[in-house]
């Protein structure tokens, strides 16, 4: 042990006044690590949270939904016997208001909705019923709209706009629903109205073709039936293909293999940067390990073997890639921890900023490998220098005439000697 | 040559015997004879110096019995090793245990303080020591050549003659059987010259050490205890001074 730490000392003593050309690959190491630790740090979060709340995102354990007509009675009391029941029907209608027009995404919603989680708007009270607070009254049925509508309307709170040739009242701003992240894609800007209004549409044309309208059931099933179970027994009790039937996880999918695409996308980008950064260290370590040579020379002329000249070199490339790494790690870890909830946010999904250990130990082996990968050929090439060349240093100008040893072996002559000619007289 | 320098020398067992050797170095097809039919002796405790013109092969010498360079032929035992046999492992081992190398140019690590210089050496040479015996005794080695309070200086900081001291301490702290000096004062002023080569020596009795020196200069040439004169690869003992 005592021989492993004097090696280390000595190979970090050597690397005083040469920090500053050790930055580029300082540099490139730790943008590399930390693009695949934030990365990694951030589609951990994003993925544990939507495994843990995948049914609070979707707005319950399963949804049953299909596009050609609403669920009958007797299938909404089988669907009953599994445990609560909200329903949603999404489709696409037009706003007017004051010669303004909007293209909405209208989400009409049935007296239970939401069974988890909350219809986000300042303007409703705190424990109020959204089915409560839209429903009849003074002679119209209510709406939540997104801000960006109010101001495509020119509306207010508290104004009538028409919603697919109908009037409503506005009663808030929407803030968001909770299963926002599974709708996907929605074109048109999103409204809430009751089913009990969406019955009194008199225009439901959708402004663009093939949009459809879809009827959404969502279920919490009771006497915690397992999700998959609960998807099976609904399936055979309906006994009829035209229902969708998901769990959680199922409607989860396509938003997870989304965003999956685009972490790995990033991931690559990461590594793209590693790749590069161990490039430079490649180029860095041949440039130092050319311009040691002199130190190898001299290692080798006190008696060092070729392994004590490799860890001599390792310690520095060790050191070098430490702390790039460790640089890469704390920066990327941070930029998880703050991108964390503004991703969250864009995403409709709560992400808490918090740090997972495996995609940074990822991220950490992943930049080591690259720097000790990368470095490994200048540090062979270290091994290689002869102690001759202190001797043939020397000798410059005798050494030189005619080309005598110059074509003899590469390194190994004058000619060829990375060491700079002294000023000393020859032999 | 067909003499061995050094032949007088066969009561004690030679640190040093070449015996024939011959080193060519092929340059574009043609041979090019560096050294030519070298035999030489030299006892524990010796001190012998090798002069001749430039070009002459002395150099080349010096690294043959140094390990880093192997003959055409002939053979080349030193310490009772014959480096012919060795690898590059155990040529290193043989650095370790048997030399001590003077560099005209001093060749310190310009990174490390002069304390660091000779304690790498003698971490190299002895490893299992550990850090702080180590500094001690680089500490002691550059105390005994009068460097005790530049310990913490780097090479930059240091005169030439005082670079040439902390290199003798390098070389001389594992306590060497062999000293290969290579020009020891070449790079130095005539005073500097004197100093370091009278400290060179005194620590050569002392440890028991021979020495072979490359010199250029007469007068220290004359310190030796034999004088050898390379020319043109062949080498020719021209005095013996004390032996």
């Amino acid at each position: 042990m005592n021989r492993l730490w004097s090696a280390i000392r000595f190979g970090l003593l050597d690397m005083r006044g040469d920090w500053r050309r050790f930055g580029l690959i300082i540099a490139c190491l730790a943008v590399g690590t930390a693009l695949i630790a934030g990365v990694s740090s951030v589609a951990a979060s994003m993925e544990e949270t939507l495994e843990s709340n995948a049914a609070l995102i979707m707005g319950g354990n399963i949804e049953l939904s299909r596009a050609d007509r609403a669920a009958t009675a007797e299938e909404v009391e089988k669907i009953g016997q599994f445990g609560q029941i909200a329903n949603v029907i999404d489709t696409n209608v037009r706003a007017e208001s004051a010669g303004h027009d909007a293209f909405v995404d209208l989400i009409s919603i049935g007296i239970a909705y939401p069974l988890l989680g909350e219809v986000v708007s300042p303007d409703l009270p705190p424990g109020a019923s959204p089915f409560d607070f839209l429903s009849w009254r003074d002679g119209t049925f209510g709406a939540l709209l997104d801000p960006l509508m109010l101001d495509q309307l020119g509306a207010k709170v508290g104004d009538i706009v028409q919603i697919g040739g109908t009037p409503f009242e506005v009663r808030g701003v929407l803030g968001g629903v909770p299963d926002a992240p599974v709708r996907g894609f929605r074109l048109g800007l999103p409204a809430v109205v009751t089913t009990e209004g969406f019955s009194v549409l008199s225009d439901r044309t959708s402004p663009l073709p093939g949009l459809g309208t879809y009827f959404r059931y969502k279920v919490v099933l009771s006497g915690g039936l397992d999700p998959d179970a609960g998807k099976a027994a609904v399936e055979a009790a309906l006994k009829d293909p035209a229902w969708t039937v998901r769990t959680a996880r199922d409607g989860l999918g396509p938003m997870v293999r989304y965003y999956d695409m685009f972490m790995r996308f990033l991931v690559i980008v990461g590594l793209a940067s590693l790749l590069i950064g161990g490039v430079s260290v490649w180029t860095g370590m041949s440039a130092y390990i050319s311009e040691r040579a002199p130190v190898i020379a001299i290692l080798r002329s006190m008696g060092a073997r070729q392994a004590r000249v490799f860890l001599h070199f390792l310690v520095q490339v060790a050191t070098l890639a430490g702390i790039g790494v460790g640089t890469g790690l704390v920066v990327g870890g941070s930029v998880a921890l703050v991108a964390l909830p503004i991703v969250g946010r864009s995403v409709g999904v709560d992400l808490p900023p918090t740090l997972h250990a495996l995609p940074l130990l990822v991220a950490g082996g992943v930049g080591l490998l690259t720097a000790f990968a990368f470095a490994y050929l200048p540090l062979l090439q270290a091994q290689g220098v002869s102690p001759v060349d202190l001797f043939r240093s020397k000798a410059s100008a005798s050494r030189q005439s005619p080309g005598a040893r110059c074509c003899c072996r590469c390194n190994r002559c004058r000619c060829c000697s990375p060491l700079p000619p002294s000023s000393g007289s020859p032999s | 040559m067909n003499d061995t320098p050094g032949g007088g020398i066969s009561g004690r067992a030679p640190i040093i015997a070449l015996k024939g050797v011959n080193y060519t170095l092929d340059v574009g097809g043609r041979p090019l004879h560096i050294l030519k039919n070298v035999s030489l002796a030299v006892a524990p405790a010796e001190v012998v110096a090798i002069v001749g013109p430039s070009g002459s092969g002395k150099t080349s010498l010096l690294m043959l019995l140094a390990g880093l360079e192997r003959p055409t032929d002939g053979s080349v035992s030193v310490g009772g090793q014959d480096l012919r046999k060795l690898g590059e492992d155990q040529l290193a081992d043989f650095r370790r245990q048997t030399l001590g190398i003077v560099f005209q140019s001093f060749h310190l690590i310009p990174s490390l303080t002069a304390l660091d210089n000779v304690a790498l050496a003698y971490e190299i040479a002895q490893p299992e020591l550990g850090l702080k015996r180590t500094r001690e005794a680089a500490a002691a080695a550059l105390e005994a050549v009068g460097l005790g309070k530049r310990l913490d200086h780097r090479p930059a900081a240091l005169s030439g003659g005082e670079q040439q001291r902390v290199g003798i301490a390098r070389a001389m702290i594992a306590k060497p059987q062999l000293l290969l000096a290579d020009e020891p004062t070449g790079n130095l002023d005539q005073q500097s010259g004197a100093t370091v080569i009278e400290l060179m020596f005194d620590l050569a009795r002392k440890q028991n050490a021979a020495v072979v020196m490359i010199t250029h200069d007469p007068s220290l040439a004359a310190r030796a205890d034999r004088v050898l004169t390379m020319t043109a690869g062949e080498l020719v003992e021209s005095a013996r001074a004390s032996a």
